[in-house]
């Protein structure tokens, strides 16, 4: 599978421009897409999954336009919008039922075995009977999560999935997706956890105020920050003034004071140390100095 | 997948979703616990409820569905807007939404969901229904009905609510609001706009006609459908309209061009239903007006003497062939010759004397082209070959069209009228549908109509049982012939799939026509099968003495008719269809018969028997269940009190027609009066108790308010102007009245004269003048002259009485009583008053099993200025003396006196007849002044206090407010209000004013205009507090009221006690009054729960 956007542009009627000219290549396997609050990244999910169509721009979707194939490439969607809830009323297992229905699973039996199995996954199995709004919010992320996969979609697109879900299910989370990402399938994730995209995506974007600011796999990215990225040890008035200086990314107490990561195009006057650059190094490096 | 797979998942979904909802669950399980328990209460076996509201076996699935409706809608309407809310609230549809289905899927299965939760709901309800008629009653199951209420009756209420509610919601995105609008229209719908355009816009619907007859289904099935197919219709509408407003992307290709297919579609379609659905009922109405002006300008110029019908029915098509042998009447050679015809049927040929004539068909009027002048005197011979489809519209246009077009119920089915019918299983045709040419108009059944040999053949299909007047032989499979022994006036024909039974009474033969499975009166009568001839000899013996006539014909035949017939309330008092020549129609099951309610009679049969410590056996409880049945049904006598609103849908079948109208006829116009009389007296007679009982006291009574018009208007003009209802009252008391007046003047030979004149020309019509001739020579009364003031007069007499007495006289060697009183009238016309006596231990309540005992009654004649004293000599000694004023100025028209005991006078002779005495009027007296509660002596006010809304609402009570009304004893009104009784003071007028005792707001004053100077005693009239007692009351609404008397000291305030002080002028104080004018005023404070305002006198003290 293949998807290709280009020069998609949405611009909200409140005169919003939410995205601004997005080229993507996206192929199997884990996408990342990277970005801070209000750079586009929902948006742009949103007009994935035919929610919404762009102001301008086109995807394709193994060449099809996916919006004159809307039928076709909707049977084979999965979606987690970003905040995501159930219909009242509705237990956790029959909600997933009426999404496997949806998703076309007629059989009962094997409606009913993938529910059973899905909920397992997500465990959610003791759950299983409880009214699906009643849940608590890590809860109903997994249920999110359960529906977008029920379907076993060739397309799966997760809105920052795993806000809310506590460490030991977020890597289950994680896990999960590289499980399915194995097999012939786009998963299109979004985050600003650095470490959702960090130990999974073979590729990535970085959205900034709706344009592409970065596009490829997440080693190129930090390789682009290796430059910037220092390490010092100050005292405490050192720390404010480096504070006021530079871009901190992180500050850890040492005998003779703090050792600061710092951001920076170059970093005179300090007994600077590069120091190897990580994913959220060079997240930072690219929001905030490149460009 | 496919989106019709998408509606089912969603529709699923939605349902699961809503049965959750705990609004829904608290009002299906409410709902079903309510039907659950009035479907016992009204339908078990056991059930107390009168059979008029339970009496049809469609009522059951009716009221199932009907009662719960209005609110199972408002739930609807709730869950509805939450639908939306829901939608719009949670991000949960985008997850849905990228699903493969098309926006109309998702919402059209969510909607379709909604819609079968509360059609199921339905369903459950009609389950309810269907379990308790198949298990725990004795109903008929009508599987039709079943089917019936849920689909057609509820089904498009829902739909409507759904679309109007989802369409609302995107428009005005506001859910109290919408609630409110939508609400608001569907009650909108009940009360103001069922009211235009035939009850088109009746929605839920609370007022179109959906009683189930079991003969015949709905009144009008076709119509009804249409109506409830444009709702259906706008309702899917506004569904797809929200559909397609509610875009979340374009609508996917197909659905999205249906969709705007629809769009346009369904407008055109809704429209063109609503045009077929209210032209059929406007035509109607201009039939019917056409029909009125056809009738209004008939003029009669032929008869037929004889006819030959022969009739097929084949499904709903009549093909008629009529024979017919005309006399030409009109004294002039005619070119043309008119009938009415129906206008449903088509002539197709025309002969006359053998030769194909011209004719013309215009609504109701046949036009005949005579080929060859009809000469005066002339008969000729006419064929006419006609068939069509009987439309029922025209009929009884003298029914106002703004009753019509209105749906009568009972408790809370509807019915809508029908007279007329063919159709597959069932046909009825009364000679008003002229179903065969007549040259009479049949809307009016009064004596004048001619009488014509008849001879009937018909082919009936579906295997129907016809039943007709006459002989009736069955020639061949399906044909009958109908030979009636004598010649009627018209012919009726019923048709259907009967079950008859027989009873042979000597040579009467009775013959039942029901249907088969109406046998809901079998329980009740189990060992009367042997002995039902001899009771029914014995009830149409009681009957013939009443009406003093003998049954003219040679059978009688009751048949089972739709419920349909007995619509409307105008049919039921006049002109009742319901009666034909040798026919009585009965309302299917006798559904709204009161008399059927057997279960309650032989309640109070059986508490009879223990008050009374008779036993009686089941052959006798059955025989008396039996005639109180008849009696109550057929005989106008009632036991229920007929005046409770309720109780009036009982028929009136009472059979008086057969004895005269439909066997006896009289002709010539100038003295119709008389006929009118004769009916009107025979009526009287027939219906047995005098006037009905009354459990509201002080009511106006159906001669009160003839007499109040009679005083204004005379008979003429109440004829021309009046309304039917107050037309029909007038006509029974005037003419009971001139036949009264025969009565008088004829004495002991008054019954003889009737009965040779009715049964001695059985059949025939007599010319009226025949009858002033025989009166004039035989019985020197001349009828002219009665008749002529009789349309007049518009003067009537008026009575005051006085010096009743009772006691014992030496008769020979026996002892009697005598009764005494003075009756004086001071008007200008001669009046006729009507005396009986009550016996001590009468008037408890009997149940029959005597016949009802006629007491005897006497005429006292007072010619105008006169006074008399009257007397009578009894047998027995009386309790009471009741003075029924007939015809004249008193009111209340009923006057009872209460004798004391009597003693025996030794010196006094029996004294029977009258003497002229002279009058002294002491209400002349110079020095008595008194004041009452009439014109320029009296005035009250009242404060208007009352809101804009209550003013609005009590608009027809205000209309009212210088009326008589009923004694409200449980709360005075607000407002002074008339009132008359008989102890209450006045002339002829026996009246006062109360009210509701308040601070002093209302009041009211009597003035006087002193001329002598001098000291007056004051004195107040109080009546009979017994008077105002109504049931088991005792206590007495009436208390202390205070009077302010102005005299030349000033003002003094006097209180007396209403309901201690003895009945007539009760003294109060003596005052000096100088000459001018002097006033007293009663306010309304006091102690008891009203106040009553009647009269005051001065009386000079010398
Ligand atoms: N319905 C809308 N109408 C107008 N503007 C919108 C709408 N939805 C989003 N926006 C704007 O578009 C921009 C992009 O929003 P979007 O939700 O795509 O960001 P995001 O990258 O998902 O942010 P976050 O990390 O906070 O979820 C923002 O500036 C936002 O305010
Ligand atoms: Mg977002």
């Amino acid at each position: 599978m293949k998807i290709s956007i280009r020069h998609l542009s949405q611009i909200y009627p409140n005169k919003n421009r939410a995205l601004d000219d997005v080229n993507l290549e996206i192929s199997d396997g884990l996408f990342g897409l990277l970005g801070p609050n209000g750079a586009g990244k929902s948006t742009l999910m949103r007009i994935l999954v035919t929610l919404m169509k762009p102001t301008s721009g086109d995807v394709l979707v193994d060449g099809l336009d996916l919006h004159k194939h809307r039928k076709e490439i909707r049977s084979k969607l999965g979606y987690l919008p970003q905040d995501f809830s159930t219909f009242p009323k509705i237990k956790t297992w029959e909600f997933l039922d009426y999404c496997a229905r949806l998703a076309g699973i007629k059989d009962k039996k094997i409606r009913i075995a993938r529910i059973d199995e899905m909920l397992e996954r997500v465990g959610l199995f003791e759950a299983r009977e409880k009214l699906a709004n009643k849940l608590s919010g890590g809860m109903k992320r997994r249920v999110g999560i359960a529906q977008a996969l029920i379907g076993d979609p060739k397309i799966l697109i997760v809105d920052e999935p795993t806000t809310g879900l506590d460490p030991e299910e977020r890597i289950r989370f994680r896990n999960l997706l590289t499980e399915m990402s194995r097999e012939e399938r786009i998963i299109i994730l979004s985050t600003h956890i650095v470490g959702d995209i960090s130990s999974t995506c073979r590729d990535m974007a970085l959205l900034k105020q709706g344009r592409v600011s970065f596009n490829g796999a997440p080693e190129i990215l930090i390789e682009k920050a290796r430059p910037y990225t220092f390490q010092i040890v100050v005292d405490d008035a050192g720390l404010e003034k480096v504070k006021q200086e530079h871009i901190v990314i992180s500050t850890v107490p040492v005998e003779n004071g703090w050792q600061v990561d710092i951001i920076a195009e170059n970093l005179n006057g300090y007994n600077a140390q590069p120091v190897e650059p990580n994913l959220e190094h060079a997240y930072v490096c690219f929001m905030e100095l490149l460009n | 997948m496919n989106s019709l797979q998408a509606i089912k998942i969603n529709a699923i979904y939605e349902i699961k979703i809503l049965i959750r909802s705990w609004f829904f669950r608290l009002f299906a399980i409410a709902a079903m616990l309510v039907l659950t328990g009035l479907d016992i209460l009204f339908f078990s076996t056991i059930s107390p409820v009168p059979r008029f509201m339970s009496g049809m076996n469609s009522f059951l699935p009716y009221m199932n569905i009907l009662l719960p409706h209005f609110s199972q809608l408002i739930v609807l309407v709730f869950l509805t807007t939450d639908l939306y809310k829901r939608d719009k609230k949670l991000n949960t549809s985008d997850v849905i939404h990228i699903r493969d289905m098309s926006n109309f899927s998702f919402l059209f299965g969510r909607i379709i969901g909604i819609i079968i939760l509360f059609l199921g709901l339905d369903i459950v309800f009609i389950l309810i229904a269907a379990l308790f008629n198949l298990f725990f009653s004795d109903l008929m199951f009508v599987w039709q009905a079943y089917l019936l209420y849920p689909f057609v009756l509820a089904l498009p209420a829902i739909v409507f609510s759904v679309g109007f509610t989802l369409l609302l919601m995107f428009i005005i995105r506001n859910q109290p609001v919408v609630i409110v609008l939508v609400i608001g229209l569907l009650a909108g719908s009940v009360f103001y706009f069922s009211k235009y355009a035939f009850l088109v816009f009746d929605i839920i619907p609370a007022k179109l006609a959906f009683t189930y007859s079991d003969f015949t289904g709905l009144a009008d099935f076709n119509l009804l459908l249409i109506q409830r197919l444009i709702w259906l219709f706008s309702g899917l509408f506004m569904i797809f309209l929200s559909v397609l407003f509610f875009k979340r992307l374009p609508q996917s290709g197909i659905s999205g061009i249906l969709l705007k297919i629809l769009t346009v579609l369904f407008p055109v379609v809704i429209g063109g239903l609503f045009y077929v659905y209210v032209d059929y009922y406007q035509s109607g109405v201009e039939l019917r007006e056409k029909a009125r002006k056809q009738i209004s300008e008939y003029e009669q110029t032929a008869q037929i003497t004889d006819y030959d019908i022969q009739l097929d029915k084949q499904g709903d098509i009549l093909f008629g062939s009529a024979n017919l042998a005309i006399v030409n009447i009109s004294g002039k050679d005619l070119d043309s010759l008119q009938f009415f015809l129906n206008p449903g049927l088509q002539v197709k040929e025309l002969l006359m004397n053998n030769s194909k004539s011209q004719f013309k068909q215009n609504g109701i009027i046949l036009t005949v082209m005579s080929p060859d002048q009809f000469k005066a005197g002339d008969s000729a011979s006419l064929k006419i070959e006609y068939n069509g489809r009987i439309d029922d519209r025209f009929m009884y246009s003298n029914i106002e069209e703004k009753e019509r077009s209105q749906t009568n119920f009972i408790w809370l089915y509807r019915m809508k009228s029908r007279f007329a019918y063919v159709t597959n299983k069932y046909m009825l045709l009364p000679p008003s549908a002229y179903w065969y040419p007549q040259t009479n108009s049949s809307d009016v059944r009064d004596l004048s109509k001619p009488f014509a040999n008849f001879n009937l053949t018909v082919g009936m299909d579906n295997n129907l049982t016809a039943v007709s007047q006459g002989k009736a032989d069955t020639l061949e499979n399906g044909t009958y012939r109908f030979i009636p022994e004598y010649p009627l006036k018209e012919i009726s024909l019923v048709a259907g799939n009967f079950e008859k039974q027989t009873v042979w009474v000597d040579s009467l033969r009775i013959n039942l026509f029901k249907h088969p499975d109406h046998n809901y009166y079998k329980p009740y009568f189990k060992v009367i099968n042997d002995t039902l001839p001899a009771v029914i000899k014995d009830l149409l013996q009681g009957f013939e003495t009443k009406v003093d006539l003998n049954y003219p014909f040679r059978r009688l035949n009751l048949i089972e008719v739709p419920i349909h017939t007995f619509a409307y309330m105008e049919n039921n008092r006049e002109n009742s269809i319901f009666l034909q020549p040798e026919q009585v129609w009965v309302p299917e099951n006798a559904a709204n018969l009161q008399a059927s309610y057997f279960k309650f009679m032989q309640e109070r049969q059986q508490r009879f028997g223990s008050h009374s410590n008779q036993t009686f056996t089941d052959l006798e409880k059955e025989i008396m269940l039996f005639k109180r049945f008849v009696r109550g049904t057929f005989s106008g006598d009632d036991n229920f009190g007929r005046d409770s609103e309720i109780m009036s849908f009982n028929p009136n079948l009472n059979v008086y027609p057969l004895f005269l109208n439909f066997s006896f006829g009289l002709t010539a116009a100038q003295t119709e009066g008389f006929a009118i009389a004769l009916e009107a007296n025979l009526k009287q007679s027939s219906s047995g108790q005098g006037p009905p009982r009354h459990w509201m006291v002080g009511y106006l009574t159906d001669s009160e308010e003839a007499n109040l018009a009679l005083a204004k208007a005379s008979m003429d003009s109440i004829l021309k102007y009046a309304k039917n209802d107050l037309v029909n009252k007038v006509v029974m008391e005037k003419g009971g009245y001139l036949l009264k007046q025969i009565k008088y003047e004829l004495g002991d030979k008054y019954e003889r004269f009737i009965k040779n004149l009715i049964s001695g020309n059985r059949f025939k019509s007599v010319p009226v003048s025949n009858v002033s001739d025989t009166l004039l020579k035989d019985y020197n009364f001349n009828l002219r002259k009665a008749v002529a003031s009789w349309y007049k007069d518009d003067k009537l007499p008026g009575f005051i009485f006085s010096g009743f007495d009772q006691y014992q006289v030496r008769d020979g060697d026996r002892l009697r009583y005598q009764v005494v009183f003075v009756v004086y009238n001071p008007s200008e016309t001669d009046g006729i008053i009507e005396v009986e006596f009550r016996y001590p231990g009468e008037g408890r309540r009997r149940f029959e099993m005597e016949e009802n005992t006629e007491t005897e009654k006497w005429l006292f004649k007072i010619a105008a200025g006169e006074a008399r004293e009257f007397g009578l000599v009894l047998d027995a000694e009386a309790r009471a003396i009741r003075i029924n004023t007939l015809i004249s100025r008193n009111l209340p028209s009923d006057y009872t006196y209460m004798f004391d005991d009597p003693e025996l006078k030794e010196n006094k002779k029996p004294f029977e007849g009258s003497e002229k005495i002279d009058w002294v009027d002491y209400t002349k007296n110079q020095d008595i002044l008194i004041a009452d509660n009439i014109n320029d002596q009296f005035d009250y006010v009242s404060p208007q206090y009352r809101s804009r809304l209550k003013a609005w609402i009590h608009k027809d009570a205000q209309e009212k407010e210088n009326e008589y009304d009923y004694f409200r004893w449980w709360r005075g009104p607000a407002q002074w209000q008339k009132l008359k009784f008989p102890s209450l003071y006045g002339e002829f007028v026996h009246s006062a004013y109360y009210a509701r005792t308040g601070s002093g707001e209302r009041t009211a004053t009597w003035v006087t205009q002193i001329v002598d100077p001098g000291f007056y005693q004051v004195f107040v009239h109080v009546p009979d507090q017994s008077d105002f007692r109504s049931g088991r009351r005792e206590s007495s609404s009436f208390g202390v009221q205070k009077y302010k008397i102005y005299h030349s000291e000033g003002v003094d305030e006097i209180e007396i006690d209403f309901s201690s002080a003895p009945a007539g002028w009760n003294y109060l104080e003596t005052y000096y009054f100088n000459p001018g004018e002097a006033k007293i005023v009663l306010t309304d404070e006091g102690n008891g729960s009203m106040v009553l305002a009647d009269a005051v006198k001065w009386e000079l003290k010398e």
